[in-house]
């Protein structure tokens, strides 16, 4: 049995807090939210008790593992405690802004002999475990280029949410490519120059080691459609693609007007990752360097959007 | 929970014997087959025994079995099975004709065993959100239903009328149908016209065909059962159902979450599926129904129902003529 903390209880807590209510061998013991007014509310809400500070909850429930659901410029703060009080660290992509940042919570976990795992659910997706299962089995041989397209919509457009929605988006596809097809070698963007009220658009350039090519175009779009994505890999033995408007099992239309619902994902990338987490805070080398190195190739990223420069990696990786 | 398996004449014992692997809750305690070569191969991949008479697997502690043999001979593994006090799951479909059905069901009940149909669709996660969706009421009244299974040509024994019942129409009706018994409880087919023929491979028994019918609740309905998916075809095959209501319309596509796949290896598009897998959903369904001594969600009656519309059809294509199905 694997006991949770959660700490932060916004949109993102509350969702998981739900789902690790769904896995046996894993129990929510408590959760803590600096706002202390509706900590009580929240005890009532998830059945556990909530704390207002991360101490108090560990002193008080003992986790062994801490699930960070704060905005990303909070995690650092929040990872270093934990892993000070000898608990594991799980959070959400990009662990951090800055490579230092980052760093720090590996130091710390490292120090303090605890896993830190940060989340990425492309690797609990069904479409994007099938496209690597193909890629790997050598279905369509060497792989020359890649192409991603990844529409988020949201209901209400924010300039700074659409920032962080992209720069999550390109992680998530970064450190699953970089899983597939090792480091990345240099890095260009451009990004939509004229603010609108109602769409962010990124293109990025990433030239891997193994001279694959691979396109990502991450969208952030106000509107009541549902996200899309769309994946195509060329190679020299075959082409392999994916349309996530195509794969729409159950297509529906009412006499009525009745809003129209959306199918319900094969399963929740998100459910099967917390799944592993027992294995994964049992096995060894869960660093955070992978996370690390996405990171790092998301950031330079930005960097490019801003400068309009080549971004080469291998350099940065020799400066270090 | 031990569960053993009967003969792998039937390609899908495959996918179970996988199900059984995966299972935390049961093991695969042997396989019986009396054809040499291919029970001492998939006892050995298996890892498990071979057995090269099934009544000696039965009389071993196993709790249930499971029969993927030709469908001629479900009925003698079946009743043996219930005799020894085997909980049974039983390859669709149920039997090749009526009697044999009964006498399944009868065995079962007389010694108090479990026999499910492996109707896997049922157990689909589409299929599953589909059937929740109808019985919300997002549809309304169910008026018609169109439905597809169609596939490519198994050969082997699924040809021979003596062995397999029937081609196509035996095959892939008795799957839709009971797709669309789940969806409307209670309902029953009452009346079955249709065309059937050998039009696609040179095979002793039917390639394909077309059902248009009527359930007694007054729904029309109508489906294709062939096995007309060519060579070159991206996937085996489908199962498709279009759902007409009182409020709206469903078009349901069990087989729509895939990668496209377009290969040198193989000189051909195919559709590489990355959905929900029903085969172990239908396995652990057994295994749930059996260590709970809850009935199982799929019965005899179930199957012997849909494999009379089956026959029906077949009746229906000599006469020319609708004819009715009375239960």
């Amino acid at each position: 049995m694997l006991k949770v903390g959660i700490v932060g209880i916004g949109t993102v807590g509350r969702y998981r807090a739900n789902l690790y209510s769904k896995v046996n061998e894993i129990k929510l013991v408590g959760l803590a939210d600096k706002h202390e007014d509706k900590v009580l509310e929240y005890t009532q809400i998830f059945g556990v008790k909530a704390y207002s500070t991360l101490e108090e909850l560990v002193a008080a429930e003992n986790p062994d593992l801490i699930d960070i659901c704060l905005p990303t410029h909070l995690q650092k703060e929040v990872a270093v405690k934990a892993a000070e009080l000898g608990k594991h660290v799980f959070c959400q992509a990009p662990m951090a802004y800055s490579e230092a940042d980052a760093n720090e919570m590996i130091v710390a976990c490292q120090k303090a002999g605890v896993q830190l795992l940060v989340s990425n659910p492309l690797h609990f997706s069904p479409e994007y475990v099938k496209v690597k299962n193909l890629i790997d089995r050598h279905s369509i041989g060497n792989v020359g280029t890649v192409r991603i397209i990844r529409d988020r919509y949201l209901d209400r457009y924010e300039q700074g949410k659409s920032s962080g929605l992209i720069l999550q988006s390109l992680i998530h596809h970064i450190e699953w490519l970089q899983s597939i097809f090792g480091n990345i070698k240099r890095v260009y963007a451009k990004r939509l120059k004229q603010k609108t009220e109602s769409i962010d658009v990124a293109y990025v350039s990433l030239r891997f080691e193994n001279g694959l090519i691979a396109h990502i175009n991450a969208n952030v779009i106000e509107g009541s459609s549902k996200d899309r994505i769309f994946l195509e890999a060329a190679g020299d033995k075959g082409v392999l693609s994916y349309h996530s408007e195509d794969a729409v099992p159950i297509y529906t239309s009412y006499f009525e007007n009745i809003a129209l619902r959306e199918n319900r994902p094969v399963n929740d990338p998100y459910l099967e990752e917390i799944k592993e987490l027992m294995n994964q805070v049992s096995s060894y080398q869960q660093d955070g360097q992978v996370a690390l190195n996405a990171l790092k190739c998301g950031l330079a990223v930005m960097e490019s959007l801003k400068s309009n420069e080549v971004i080469t990696l291998l350099d940065q990786e020799a400066r270090v | 929970m031990k569960i053993g398996m009967i003969s792998f004449a039937h390609m899908h014992a495959y996918s179970y014997a996988h199900a059984i692997l995966k299972s935390q809750d049961a093991t695969l305690a042997g396989i019986a087959d009396d054809v040499k070569d291919r029970g001492e191969r998939v006892a050995d991949e298996f890892q498990t025994t071979w057995f090269p008479d099934y009544q000696d697997l039965l009389q071993t502690d196993i709790d249930a079995v499971i029969i993927c043999s030709e469908n001629a001979r479900h009925a003698e593994m079946a009743i043996a099975a219930a005799k020894a006090g085997k909980h049974i799951l039983c390859e669709k479909p149920i039997a090749t004709n009526i009697e044999d059905a009964e006498a399944m069901i009868q065995a079962a009940k007389e010694n108090d065993v479990q026999l499910m149909i492996a109707f896997p669709c049922r157990f689909h996660a589409i299929a599953q959100e589909m059937k929740e969706r109808i019985d919300s009421g997002e549809f309304g009244q169910i008026l018609a239903i169109n439905g597809t299974n169609r596939g490519s040509n198994p050969g082997d024994w699924f040809v021979e009328r003596e062995q397999s019942g029937g081609g196509a129409v035996m095959d892939h009706t008795v799957h839709v149908v009971d797709v669309m018994r789940w969806f409307m409880p209670g309902a029953e087919v009452k009346e079955v016209y249709a065309e059937v023929d050998t039009r696609f491979h040179e095979i002793p028994s039917d390639d394909c065909g077309l059902l248009t019918f009527e359930f007694d609740n007054g729904v029309i309905a109508s489906l294709d059962p062939s096995w007309s998916r060519s060579k070159s075809f991206p996937v085996w095959g489908d199962l498709t159902v279009e759902v007409v209501g009182t409020k709206g319309i469903a078009r349901v596509d069990l087989y729509k979450q895939n990668i496209t796949l377009h290969s040198d290896e193989t000189m051909k598009t195919t559709w590489e599926f990355w959905g929900s897998d029903s085969d172990q959903a239908l396995i652990n369904s057994f295994i749930k129904s059996v260590k709970e001594n809850t009935p199982a969600p799929v019965t005899g009656e179930d199957g012997l129902r849909a494999m009379e519309v089956a026959l029906a059809a077949y009746y229906s294509s000599k006469k020319l003529q609708p004819v009715k199905i009375i239960t």
